[in-house]
């Protein structure tokens, strides 16, 4: 619970407000994490993931209406963001576009809140440049 | 013959939106931005108080679908100190299954 209340609380409070409930349970045979209707289970192995905690959060805000387009992953201002980039930021990020927006929102909080943003770990940054800007 | 049409623009958009992404991806994983990360978003104070035998539904259910007993497990309602007083505040529910009673 510690865990669960520490980490999440480092998630920006702007995006904290979109998440419903939150459940830390043992690991189960397989799986990290989900998201469900804007509420967020999180198993023990990665209650302590700072990134999974911004991922699963990152749904919250895709599918409750945290932007203007509701869900954000199906909607033209992301897709055609998307198609001007070269590249996905990750291997879970292409699973299909709901991950993916997770993944970028997750890039798009660090390039936020670090000091000299996702180019300072990235030299490939403008390679999905215009989908962690849309966020 | 417009339901049909309708239907199927429906499945297609599903369909899309389940579709796997075939640009090459940056790095492997995310894990490069955990420090930088951590580094900051500061942990934010909370307060926190503890229901006595009640669980939103939504916990219940997700408890259910690990195979789990709703009655294990434990239930909070956090507050953040960051969490605006002009803003509706919010508190953040926050359930715990304690795994030594399961």
């Amino acid at each position: 619970m510690d865990n669960l209340i520490e980490f999440f609380g480092r998630v920006p409070v702007h995006m904290r407000q979109w998440v419903r409930h939150m459940i830390a349970l043992p690991d189960p045979k397989g799986g990290h994490a989900y998201n469900s209707n804007g509420n967020i289970a999180l198993f023990d192995r990665v209650n302590g993931e700072l990134t999974v905690f911004l991922h699963e959060t990152a749904h919250s805000l895709d599918g409750l209406g945290a932007y203007a387009d509701t869900p954000l992953h199906a909607a033209d201002v992301w897709n055609s963001n998307y198609n001007l980039d070269d590249n996905t930021a990750d291997s879970y990020s292409q699973t299909n576009q709901v991950e993916n927006v997770a993944q970028i929102t997750v890039v798009s909080v660090f390039n936020e809140v670090v000091p000299g943003g996702f180019a300072t770990v990235e030299l490939k940054h403008m390679g999905i440049f215009h989908q962690y800007a849309t966020l | 013959m417009l339901t049909t049409s309708l239907l199927a623009a429906v499945v297609v958009a599903s369909l899309a939106q389940a579709q796997r992404l075939t640009k090459p991806p940056l790095e492997n994983s995310l894990d490069y931005l955990k420090d930088g990360l951590l580094n900051n978003l500061p942990s934010v104070h909370s307060t926190n108080i503890q229901w006595g035998g009640w669980i939103p539904q939504d916990c219940a259910d997700m408890a259910k679908n690990s195979g789990l007993n709703p009655d294990d497990v434990l239930t909070y309602s956090v507050t953040y100190d960051d969490v605006s007083q002009k803003s509706s505040p919010k508190s953040t529910q926050a359930a715990g299954v304690d795994s030594d009673r399961c």
